[in-house]
């Protein structure tokens, strides 16, 4: 889904831009209100993982491929200005060393990937976690509804962007882009919750997002029925 | 929430790293989502009309080089993945420091790819290491003293002599010590050998382009020092350290170093070092130095992970003679409070 240079129209480029910036200097704000020692190396980590495995491509039907993107695994990892903050680094990386992804399109790659994907994948995943009132089986529920949505919000984003750059038809790349994305998005499901439930068996205290189920508690904390822990950010 | 994550980020990264060098090579080739409409819908070619960054030093993740695909594709995976990997890291640092003195710091990151280049050499009164070699067959000698003060008024004064041996064109092997000579604020003042540092430093990539050059080198630490006396560990400890050099035109070169330490020590933790170092070429035989040089050992807490600053010159005295000297303040309370530097470094073949 990374945009290379040329296909938006400068306008374009230049309003998501101002957008994705915008969004990114509140997220520095909010990271560093909230992060301490302990996190940092834990973004470094999680946006070393998710570099290397957006280079793993796996085929989908018609001779095409898709990747991992993310966005919500680090959101709910880290939360979402965390994982905006991530994406937006792997993307500047991929763009500036690696050729992928242009530079004039960033803005627009950090807007589809990072603020909807990110912030907007997390929005849904609280969203549906909360309906399922908390409970583990919609944890991963939420996880994968959102990690799906994620890639096809995004992937509806980049055509949104490519029409209004006068590329090509909304009624034509709209289709074609959520029809492939809906596959990969797909991938991204299955991946971000093996990886997340992983993480969940082996540190628990690592996946900021969960609230580990509380069995009624006997005796004096009776009327506590649900255990309550902060949301990260 | 008490747990420690050292475990946890060497066993991520570790698996991040296999994954870019084992699964990468092996990924589907066939064009990705975006690709794929583009070319169905007729709009492809608008894509490759023309690229706005053209100095991507390692475009569509292949290293220039490498003439197998798959061992290309597998190694700039690698190489990516430890890069983000440390510049997340140290992005987090910046953000983490008091406003003022990360834009500055950000804005060199992000300039070190930016320019062409020339050769040029780092090297003392600099701790900050270069990616260069000695030259094949020669010997470098370098010959320092150092003052320094702790924060508590503990002073050390320390002659060293390190000894460099180019051992292959892109291979060197340097061994290093000292005499200490420490006068504690309060207490018995003691003296003797200070530990001593055998270094092996490989040159992988030369600067190309805009490509830096890129060394590895692994420093084994001797313990020579005395224990009980108090002017060592008496533990063996080994560092690997990775180095990159980019000259910027022909004035100004930039070394950035990181590196990890295992320490033997009882209770001590493992040490992630980093330091970015620039020397600027004054006048002819003039340079001016100045690095950014700092320690993280991941155990929570801030007082006790070291980070100074050091400003200093080099004279060339003759073609294979270099004068130096130095200041370096340290910026917190687990630096030194301050330590003054200077030697001479020759250059000779046998």
């Amino acid at each position: 889904m990374h945009i290379p240079d040329g296909f938006l129209s400068h306008g374009i480029n230049g309003a998501t831009f101002v957008i994705s910036a915008g969004a990114c200097a509140y997220g520095v704000k909010r990271v560093n209100q909230k992060f301490g020692e302990r996190e940092i190396p834990l973004m470094g980590v999680t946006a070393a993982f998710i570099f290397a495995a957006q280079m793993i491509n796996f085929p989908i039907a018609g001779g095409t491929s898709g990747h991992f993107l993310g966005a919500v695994f680090s959101s709910v990892l880290l939360g979402p200005w965390a994982g905006l903050i991530i994406i937006t680094l792997v993307l500047a990386v991929q763009c500036l060393g690696f050729a992928d992804g242009g530079l004039t399109a960033l803005g627009s790659n950090v807007f589809n990937m990072g603020v909807i994907g990110a912030l907007g994948g997390y929005g849904l995943f609280s969203l549906v976690y909360r309906l399922f009132r908390k409970s583990q089986r919609g944890f991963f529920i939420a996880l994968a509804l959102a990690s799906w949505f994620s890639i096809v919000m995004g992937a509806t984003a980049a055509a949104t962007e490519l029409a209004f750059s006068g590329t090509s038809p909304l009624l034509i790349v709209l289709p074609a882009m959520a029809g492939v994305h809906a596959l990969i998005g797909i991938g991204e499901a299955v991946i971000t919750t093996t990886a997340v439930s992983l993480i969940l068996k082996s540190r628990p205290d690592l996946v900021g997002s969960y609230i580990p189920p509380v069995r009624p508690s006997p005796a004096k904390d009776e009327g506590k029925v649900r255990g309550h822990r902060e949301v990260p950010l | 929430m008490s747990k420690r994550l050292d475990g946890f980020i060497w066993i991520g990264l570790g698996v991040s790293l296999l994954m870019a060098l084992f699964f990468s090579p092996f990924a589907s080739s066939s064009p990705d989502g975006l690709e794929k409409v583009a070319q169905m819908r007729g709009f492809k070619e608008k894509g490759e009309a023309w690229r706005f960054w053209n100095y991507a030093p390692l475009p569509d993740y292949a290293l220039p080089w490498i003439k197998n695909e798959k061992a290309s594709t597998a190694l700039s995976g690698l190489l990516g993945t430890l890069a983000i990997f440390f510049i997340a890291l140290g992005l987090g640092k910046l953000l983490k420091r008091p406003p003022g003195k990360k834009g500055v710091s950000v804005i060199l990151f992000l300039l070190l790819p930016l320019f062409p280049s020339t050769s040029l050499y780092a090297g003392r009164p600099l701790t900050t290491d270069d990616a260069w070699t000695v030259e094949k067959g020669k010997f470098q000698v370098e010959s320092g003293l150092d003052v320094s003060r702790q924060d508590n008024h503990d002073r050390e004064f320390t002659p060293s002599l390190t000894l460099t041996y180019g051992l292959l064109e892109r291979m060197d092997l340097g061994v290093g010590s000292g005499y200490l000579f420490f006068h504690p604020a309060e207490g018995r003042k003691e003296n003797g050998i200070a530990d001593t540092e055998i270094k092996l430093k490989y040159r992988f990539m030369d600067e190309m382009g805009l490509r830096p050059a890129f060394a590895v080198a692994g420093i084994l630490k001797i313990p020579t020092a005395s224990e009980s006396k108090g002017l060592g560990s008496g533990k063996v400890d080994f560092r690997i350290n990775t180095l990159f050099t980019k000259n910027l035109g022909k004035q100004l070169a930039l070394h950035l170093n990181l590196g990890y330490a295992f320490l033997n020590e009882k209770g001590g933790d493992n040490e992630f070092n980093y330091s970015l170092a620039c020397q600027f070429i004054l006048a002819e035989k003039w340079t001016l130095v100045g690095e950014i040089a700092g320690i993280n050992n991941f155990n929570g807490h801030k007082r006790d992970d070291p980070l100074s600053g050091l400003i200093g010159t080099t004279y060339q005295l003759t073609e294979n003679l270099v004068w130096d000297a130095g200041v370096e303040i340290g910026m917190n309370r687990a630096a030194p409070d301050f330590r003054v530097t200077t030697g001479v470094t020759l250059y000779f073949k046998p």
